[in-house]
């Protein structure tokens, strides 16, 4: 079975589309789901674990380098609503890593394609709800 | 405003054992603003409860509405008739709310979702500390602001006692104590000729529980 990833992305990281991503990782491979948000920081604890329930396997946030948001401090403020999540969905018996937060300057696309494949493996060891 | 924590999962999660539709009912007044039991709060209980029982294979039905007050009747009169058919109602309100709900509800079975700790207010996001134990005998106009009653470790109205060491208290040594805070509030005002009135002992009397209050407007004839 496929595995669901849903990639909620900083708008600053503007170079990824769905497109982009399946040539990272065939289509036959994962369904991937990207939504753009103004900052990774707009990340809502709700937003995460909803995603889950309704059959991501895994989510990833894709933010600035710490030190460098726009905003200051989106992406501190994403890392800690990720740990948030990933508690509650620890509490649920549903381990503590479906959720990955992970920092990538804009347009470092070598960094986005190795994080991007190292969820979709780590998606396919642990495997749906 | 009142602050409340929720309670752990597992306990709530247990205390539905037994249950095939549940309805979680939240408040969007003091434990919304402590991100306790708001809309939002809600959705999280019911999304790690729906996916808990899911991987648990249990077919739950669960189900979630927030109103605006749960301790005020008019908004609970919104809800009341979509709560009958479910075995159980989880109230993410604060204990007031939860019992007004039981009032209204009965013989509806209903579980506390948080636990209500405090009257207090917000220093920084995120952040909420005691400030007012609901005593009935305000004296904030005299200590500047400051409440002995729930600073002070020992609520003494007549301070500083001996154990106040820097501005530190002897009960903890991280926490201020509160009648060096009323001291320098009060010198600060102009007011420090406050800090030599000798308040009397509190009345507890206008502590009786439980308390009641009626507008006079509303006493009737």
């Amino acid at each position: 079975m496929k595995p669901e990833i849903v990639i909620y992305c900083c708008a600053n990281f503007s170079a990824v589309s769905e497109e982009d991503a399946e040539k990272i990782i065939p289509e036959d491979h994962a369904v991937l789901r990207i939504s753009r948000l103004p900052c990774s920081g707009r990340t809502d604890v709700l937003y995460l674990l909803r995603s889950i329930e309704a059959g991501a396997t895994m989510t990833m946030i894709v933010g600035c380098p710490e030190g460098q948001c726009q905003f200051v401090e989106g992406n501190l403020r994403a890392r800690m609503r990720v740990r948030y999540a990933n508690r509650l969905l620890a509490e649920a018996g549903l381990g503590e890593d479906r959720i990955q937060m992970v920092n990538i300057a804009p347009g470092d696309g070598i960094a986005f394609a190795a994080a991007l494949r190292n969820v979709v493996a780590r998606a396919r060891e642990i495997g749906p709800l | 405003m009142i602050v409340a924590e929720r309670k752990p999962f597992d306990e709530i999660k247990t205390a539905l054992a037994g249950c095939r539709k549940v309805f979680i009912l939240g408040c969007d007044t003091c434990v919304s603003v402590c991100m306790a039991g708001g809309k939002k709060e809600v959705g999280l209980l019911a999304s790690q409860l729906r996916m808990s029982f899911k991987k648990d294979g249990k077919d739950i039905q669960i189900d979630e509405d927030t109103v605006e007050r749960q301790c005020n009747r008019e908004y609970m009169e919104l809800v009341l008739s979509r709560l009958q058919d479910y075995d159980l109602v989880v109230s993410m309100a604060c204990g007031a709310g939860v019992q007004l709900l039981a009032d209204l509800s009965e013989p509806l079975q209903i579980l506390p979702g948080v636990n209500t700790r405090f009257i207090g207010m917000t220093p920084q996001d995120g952040t909420w500390e005691e400030r007012c134990r609901a005593c009935g005998n305000c004296i904030l106009g005299e200590t500047g602001g400051i409440c002995p009653v729930t600073v002070c470790a020992k609520g003494i109205l007549n301070g500083p006692c001996g154990g106040t060491d820097h501005g530190k208290c002897e009960v903890d040594k991280d926490k201020d104590c509160a009648w060096t805070l009323i001291y320098h509030r009060l010198e600060k005002m102009g007011k420090l000729d406050n800090i030599r009135k000798d308040f009397p002992p509190r009345n507890h009397l206008v502590q009786c529980h439980p308390a009641k209050q009626v507008h006079e407007v509303y006493k009737g004839e």
